[in-house]
C-alpha cells in the first residue's frame, strides 16, 4: 500500500520535530512547514493526504492555508491545533471548517490517534457505499467515487467528515440516527468528535440547505437525533 | 490599561503558556515513548522552555502594570 503523505504546519520547531518523529514511526511520509508561505509552497508542489495545521502562524492564520485549499472536490482533510478555546468555534464553525481539532497543550499520542481515526473515516466513506456510485436525495447528489456533492447541480465543498455524515444519512433516508448511533457508525466514539458532531451537522446544513435555519434534508428529530428527509 | 487591553494581555500570556506546555509535554512524551532521543541539546531546550513558562507565570501573577 502506498504510504500516506502528511504535512505538519507549526511555527514551533520543537513541536514539528516531535510530531514528525511520531508520525514517521506510524509509517507516514511527513513534510513540515513553519509558516503560511512554506505551507502554501508545499501544498502547491504536491498536495498531501492530510494536513495537521496550527491556527496561529507568524505570517498569518492557519485558516488562510485552509482557505487556499478550499477548491471544490480538492479538499485536503485537516486537523487543526488550537491554543485558545475561543479559536475552536472559528475553526470548526467556519465554512472552511477543519475535520477535527486538538487543543494545546496536547499529547502527541492523541494527535496520532486523531490522524489515524480521520484516515479510517475517509477510507470507510469511500468504500462503504460500493453498491452505488451515486446516491441522490431530492436535489442532493452524492458521488461516492469522486467524493463530490452537488446540490441542484452546483458543487458543494464538504469536509471529509461532513461527507461521511451525509453519506450515512442519505444511504438510509427517513431512518432516524441517534447521536450515539451516528458516532458509532462514524467509527469514532471519541469525546471530542461527540462535542463537535452538532457543529459538523450545522456546517453541513449551511452547504446543502436552502435555508439552514429550516433544514429540508438533514432534519433534527428532537430528543432522538438526526435523519435525512426526502423533500 | 483598558479592559480590552487587559483581556488581550491575559489571552496572550495564556497562549504563550499553552504553547510552552505543549512543547514540554510533547517532547517528554516523545522521549518516554522512545520516539525522541533525550540528547543534552533537547534537554537544554526544554529547560529553557520551562524557564519561559516561569517568566510568563510571573507576568500573570503581577497582572497589568
Amino acid at each position: 500500500m502506498e504510504r500516506k503523505r502528511l504535512l505538519i504546519v507549526d511555527d514551533e520547531p520543537q513541536i514539528r520535530e516531535v510530531l514528525e518523529a511520531y508520525l514517521a514511526r506510524e509509517g507516514f511520509d511527513v513534510e513540515a512547514a513553519g509558516n503560511v508561505a512554506e505551507a502554501r509552497a508545499s501544498l502547491e508542489k504536491r498536495p498531501p493526504d492530510l494536513v495537521v495545521l496550527d491556527v496561529t502562524l507568524p505570517d498569518g492564520s492557519g485558516l488562510d492555508v485552509l482557505g487556499s485549499l478550499a477548491k471544490p472536490g480538492e479538499r485536503v482533510p485537516t486537523i487543526m491545533l488550537t491554543a485558545r478555546s475561543d479559536e475552536t468555534d472559528r475553526v470548526v464553525g467556519l465554512e472552511l471548517g477543519a475535520d477535527d481539532y486538538v487543543t494545546k497543550p496536547f499529547s502527541p499520542r492523541e494527535v496520532v490517534a486523531r490522524v489515524r481515526a480521520l484516515f479510517r473515516r475517509i477510507e470507510e466513506s469511500s468504500k462503504a457505499p460500493a453498491q452505488a456510485a451515486k446516491t441522490r436525495v431530492g436535489d442532493v447528489e452524492i458521488d461516492h467515487q469522486f467524493h463530490e456533492v452537488r446540490v441542484a447541480g452546483k458543487p458543494a465543498s464538504l469536509t471529509a467528515t461532513e461527507f461521511r455524515i451525509l453519506s450515512l444519512l442519505a444511504a438510509n433516508p427517513g431512518e432516524v440516527f441517534t447521536r450515539s448511533h451516528l458516532l458509532d457508525r462514524l467509527n469514532d466514539g471519541g469525546e471530542i468528535f461527540e462535542r463537535t458532531l452538532d457543529r459538523h451537522i450545522n456546517n453541513l446544513r449551511k452547504k446543502i440547505e436552502k435555508d439552514p435555519a429550516h433544514p429540508q434534508y438533514v432534519v433534527t428529530v428532537y430528543g432522538v437525533g438526526y435523519k435525512m428527509n426526502r423533500p | 490599561m483598558s479592559d480590552d487591553e487587559r483581556t488581550r494581555t491575559a489571552a496572550e500570556i495564556r497562549h504563550e503558556i499553552a504553547n510552552a506546555v505543549s512543547i514540554v509535554q510533547a517532547n517528554l512524551e516523545g522521549m518516554l515513548d522512545g520516539v525522541l532521543e533525550p540528547t543534552p541539546d533537547r534537554l537544554e531546550a526544554l529547560h529553557q522552555t520551562l524557564s519561559g513558562i516561569t517568566v510568563a507565570l510571573e507576568r500573570w501573577r503581577r497582572g497589568p502594570q
